[in-house]
């Protein structure tokens, strides 16, 4: 890659993929996203890091239903 | 988007849900065509039938594996492997020409699921805290629950056709899972990444009471990601925490909101299952227990998100004629 191409994802940097937040990606993505979700110690936790990471938003993969509390 | 907005009332109607997915597909297909054409202008070769692909998806009911075959696309994307992205894009291109054979009972197997079994487990089972398993059942299991979920449609559609209607679309292919090895127990499990699938655990929907709630429950979420075109129904910031009517663990705000929005479906069925079904005195009373069962924690879940919840304008509608309904049926 050149200094003047574009990488794949800055190329789609911004761009409208359902169910994912590509604002960020022109700029490494996962990092840099605003609301990346954070553990109580203040780091991404394994899996959200994972899909902040390449910006899926949220609420895109919420529905499983593990039992009902009693 | 050539399609008209879709009215966000929680009334269920088959006719939205057949709009619902048009607009999903076309929605996908766009953005797939997006990837490839990035692609393109990073030299990749383009898979010489691609546009038929994604203009069979335009037009007709397509198989979920092309949804979670697009999200590891935009990943590999998102992350500038442009090899891995090609291989993908060939596998989308194969599985989008099939002739549709994705419908129906079927379990968490390849020769179901167009070889992407793992590619489903993987779309569902990304929870650190509540890893399940989602192995196939056997041919039992796999005959009983065809039989199981022909009964539990039966009393969806007496009760309310148009509730049957929604959950033959949203729910076209219905994916049996044994979670008997997870460290987790699950029910039902669904994800905007397989749109068109909904997933079942056999064990704990042991009978057409159990299965109808299950599907009520999961065809809920589905229509939440398709009303809310895959955005969040909340501005409150996914790393907040609040308790959720269903499960143990503190659930982020779109959580609670979808967990309190399928808790009003369920308790819309059982009711109308309780009312309007053919059933014996001991199954009309714990399908009415049942509902109120889910009518108490959908209050509890109503609270939380009246206290907490920052709405998208789209999600407040929602939301609002969901509460509406529940709160207008006779408890």
């Amino acid at each position: 890659m050149t200094g003047t191409q574009k990488s794949l994802a800055a190329r789609l940097s911004g761009k409208d993929l359902i169910g994912f937040d590509t604002q960020a990606w022109d700029r490494g993505g996962a990092a840099k996203l605003p609301n990346a979700p954070l553990d109580d110690k203040g780091r991404p936790s394994p899996q959200e890091a994972a899909h902040a990471k390449v910006g899926a938003k949220p609420g895109v993969k919420i529905g499983i239903k593990i039992g009902v509390k009693p | 988007m050539p399609f008209e907005p879709i009215d966000p009332g929680f009334e269920p109607s088959g006719a939205r849900a057949v709009a619902l997915d048009a607009a999903m597909r076309a929605r996908l297909a766009d953005s797939v065509a997006a990837i490839r054409d990035a692609a393109a202008e990073c030299g990749a070769p383009v898979p010489g039938d691609f546009d038929l692909a994604l203009a069979k998806l335009r037009s007709e009911p397509a198989n979920p594996a092309l949804f979670a075959l697009y999200h590891d696309m935009a990943v590999f994307a998102s992350q500038d492997d442009l090899a891995s992205l090609i291989r993908l894009m060939a596998s989308f291109t194969e599985v989008a020409r099939e002739d549709c054979r994705s419908d129906g009972v079927v379990t968490m197997r390849d020769e179901d699921l167009s070889g992407q079994a793992s590619r489903y487990r993987r779309m569902l089972d990304d929870e650190e805290p509540y890893r399940v398993s989602l192995g196939p059942v056997d041919v039992d299991t796999l005959a009983a629950m065809r039989v199981r979920v022909a009964e539990a449609m039966a009393l969806i559609r007496r009760a309310d056709p148009e509730l049957a209607s929604e959950i033959a679309v949203l729910g076209r292919q219905l994916v049996l899972a044994d979670g008997a090895a997870g460290a987790m127990k699950f029910s039902g499990a669904s994800t905007f990444f397989l749109w068109g699938a909904l997933i079942v655990n056999p064990a704990t929907n042991a009978d057409p009471l159990a299965l109808a709630e299950t599907l009520a429950h999961e065809s809920g979420h589905a229509l939440l990601f398709g009303l809310a075109d895959a955005e969040a129904l909340v501005n409150n910031p996914p790393d907040e925490r609040y308790p959720s009517p269903l499960r143990p663990d503190p659930r982020p705000m779109e959580g609670i909101v979808h967990a309190t929005y399928v808790l009003a479906r369920m308790e819309r069925v059982m009711r109308a299952i309780a009312s309007r079904c053919a059933l014996s005195a001991g199954e009309r009373e714990r399908a009415s227990a049942m509902a109120e069962s889910s009518r108490e924690f959908f209050l509890d879940g109503r609270r939380v998100v009246r206290e907490h919840a920052r709405f998208t304008d789209r999600g407040r509608a929602i939301f609002e004629s969901c509460v509406a309904s529940a709160m207008a049926a006779p408890a």
